[in-house]
């Protein structure tokens, strides 16, 4: 089998687990599934590097890809957006400090006030916050699917929000593809993802806060174990 | 899958770790390896239809699936509904790579085009998909499943002596068990909600325009496909059982039966398989019909995941 994951399979990290143990460690028997024979780059690895000639993928949940892609893209040859769920991203504008109370009120001076006087100034803003990132996105991105890929399920707020800067502009770039579909494996020669697809890649970017870690984590640490 | 697990029990996180664990790829399949010769040209003829209306009813359900995920009731289900759009996907992609195999695909391997009646299925999916209630959605994915799973793929293997064609179906039915499975747990915890959510959700939140569009788009596209597939000579009896089974399974449910899409939906189901019942000679044939003249042009251009599909294993 060509392609096949490189790392020996400890197979009784999910065989031999017991069931109540296994819920603890959600993601322990995905650890026999790493075996890039490439450079996986971690926390800020990524920064000023030259990706020259490279494909690269950049695996996280949507704000923090966000965050690396537009680099990324500046000097690689290609780059796969595996994007592990959508957040929402605020549009660039003023550098208010937090988006609680000022953009409700830079915005909607009037409801600002009068929910702050009501002390609904929090759901106001997310309201707000949420319709100010859909119509950011709606603006940025032409083509309806891929608008919808970049949408939350969740509503505004549940989880900080980022600032969109440069990313859509990187998505729309010929160079780069978004991937929603969820990456299952790192192969020897790139990322395998629940669609069926091989996708060959040369360098591996895992963001801090990508599923991937916890699998990445229990690979160090049986390959320390091993040495 | 016999016991009768309520839903407060099923531990949805171990179903979650054991869809990770069997993940497989298009790549791990030998595509070039022997058996395609035992396609005879009678054989490939007839199949060439079948295959490509099995292609669209996977990509159709897998976009069904991205609907769910919307509105999944727990995080750990919308992620479970996140890889099942993907499988979904998957197959579509593996069924696409087997025609590949067969030469049923012109040289640029195009995705063969959908009949008007899966186009009309694309575009309301496009316009309403995101906004049909969980209870319909939820109900409806699992009838189709049991009909895909019992009917057309157990076909389709008795048809088809090429081994290839068999181990992708050993995957491919090992991911739609596990469908099925969930399927119906998530019924029943539906089910098990308060029964005033259970009415609203049915009916209050769907505008007749909608109602309307579902059937003039859902009736046809169904009813053609079975008439389709038993003139290519699928026995009614096998269409028959495979309903069946969905009764069988939501029956064993505690909560289900409380869901009225449920009800709703096997009665309709059941008149589906019956050829004899009026539904056909009053609705579903002079749909067909209708439909039949509608202009692929008015739709528009589909959205962009209906480009998604391929039967490449490995992407660059
Ligand atoms: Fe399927
Ligand atoms: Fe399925």
């Amino acid at each position: 089998m060509s392609g096949a994951p490189t790392t020996p399979a400890p197979s009784g990290a999910s065989g031999s687990r017991s069931r109540d143990s296994r819920r603890t460690t959600p993601r322990a028997a995905t650890a026999s599934r790493v075996g890039f024979a490439g450079p996986v780059l971690r926390d800020d690895a990524w920064r000023g590097r030259d990706f020259s000639g490279q494909r690269v993928a950049v695996i996280g949940p949507g704000d923090e890809v966000a965050r690396i892609v537009p680099s990324v893209i500046a000097t690689a040859a290609r780059v796969k957006v595996f994007q592990e769920e959508a957040r929402w991203l605020r549009p660039p504008g003023p550098p208010a400090g937090s988006l609680g109370g000022s953009v409700a009120r830079l915005v909607t001076t009037p409801i600002g006030q009068v929910a702050d006087l009501l002390g609904v100034a929090g759901p106001v803003d997310r309201l707000v916050g949420e319709r100010l990132s859909r119509r950011h996105l709606r603006r940025s991105v032409d083509d309806a699917w891929t608008r919808r890929l970049l949408t939350p399920h969740r509503r505004f707020g549940a989880r900080g929000t980022s600032v969109e800067r440069d990313y859509y502009r990187a998505l729309a770039d010929e160079r780069c593809v978004l991937v929603a579909w969820p990456v299952y494996a790192l192969v020897t020669d790139g990322v395998r993802s629940a669609e069926g697809v091989e996708h060959r890649v040369d360098v591996v970017v895992v963001t801090a806060g990508s599923r991937l870690r916890a699998t990445l984590q229990d690979t160090d640490r049986s390959e320390e174990q091993s040495r | 899958m016999t016991s009768t697990t309520s839903a407060a029990t099923y531990d949805f996180d171990a179903m979650l770790q054991t869809i990770k664990d069997k993940q497989w790829s298009l790549a791990d399949i030998d595509w070039e390896a022997p058996g395609a010769e035992l396609m005879t040209p009678d054989l490939r003829a007839k199949m060439k239809p079948f295959l490509a209306d099995l292609v669209w009813i996977e990509h159709v359900g897998a976009r069904g699936f991205a609907s769910l995920a919307t509105k999944a009731p727990t995080s750990t289900i919308a992620e479970i509904y996140r890889y099942f759009h993907a499988e979904e996907q998957k197959h579509a992609n593996a069924e696409l790579a087997l025609m590949k195999r067969w030469g049923m695909l012109d040289e640029d391997g195009s995705v063969p085009e959908p009949n008007i009646n899966v186009k009309m299925a694309i575009k309301t999916l496009d316009d309403f998909g995101d906004s049909l209630p969980l209870t319909g959605l939820a109900t409806l994915i699992p009838l189709l499943e049991c009909a895909l799973d019992g009917a057309l793929v157990k076909f389709l293997l008795d048809e088809v002596p090429d081994p290839v064609c068999h181990e992708v179906f050993r995957h491919i039915n090992s991911d739609e068990a596990r469908h099925i499975a969930v399927d119906f747990q998530v019924l029943e915890l539906i089910g098990a909600g308060p029964l005033h959510k259970l009415l609203i959700e049915s009916i209050g939140n769907l505008k007749p325009q909608v109602v309307l569009g579902l059937i003039v788009v859902f009736v046809p596209l169904i009813n053609k496909m079975r008439d389709n597939i038993v003139a290519m000579g699928l026995p009614e009896q096998k269409l028959y059982n495979a309903v069946k089974r969905f009764g069988t399974i939501g029956g064993r449910g505690v909560h289900t039966a409380r869901i009225p899409a449920y009800h709703v939906l096997k009665a309709q189901a059941a008149m589906i398989i019956d050829r004899t019942h009026p539904y056909h000679r009053f609705l579903a044939d002079p749909l067909v019909k209708v439909t039949s003249f509608v202009p692929a042009r008015v739709l528009g251009k589909p959205q962009s995941w209906t480009e998604e599909l391929t039967h490449e294993p490995v992407a660059s």
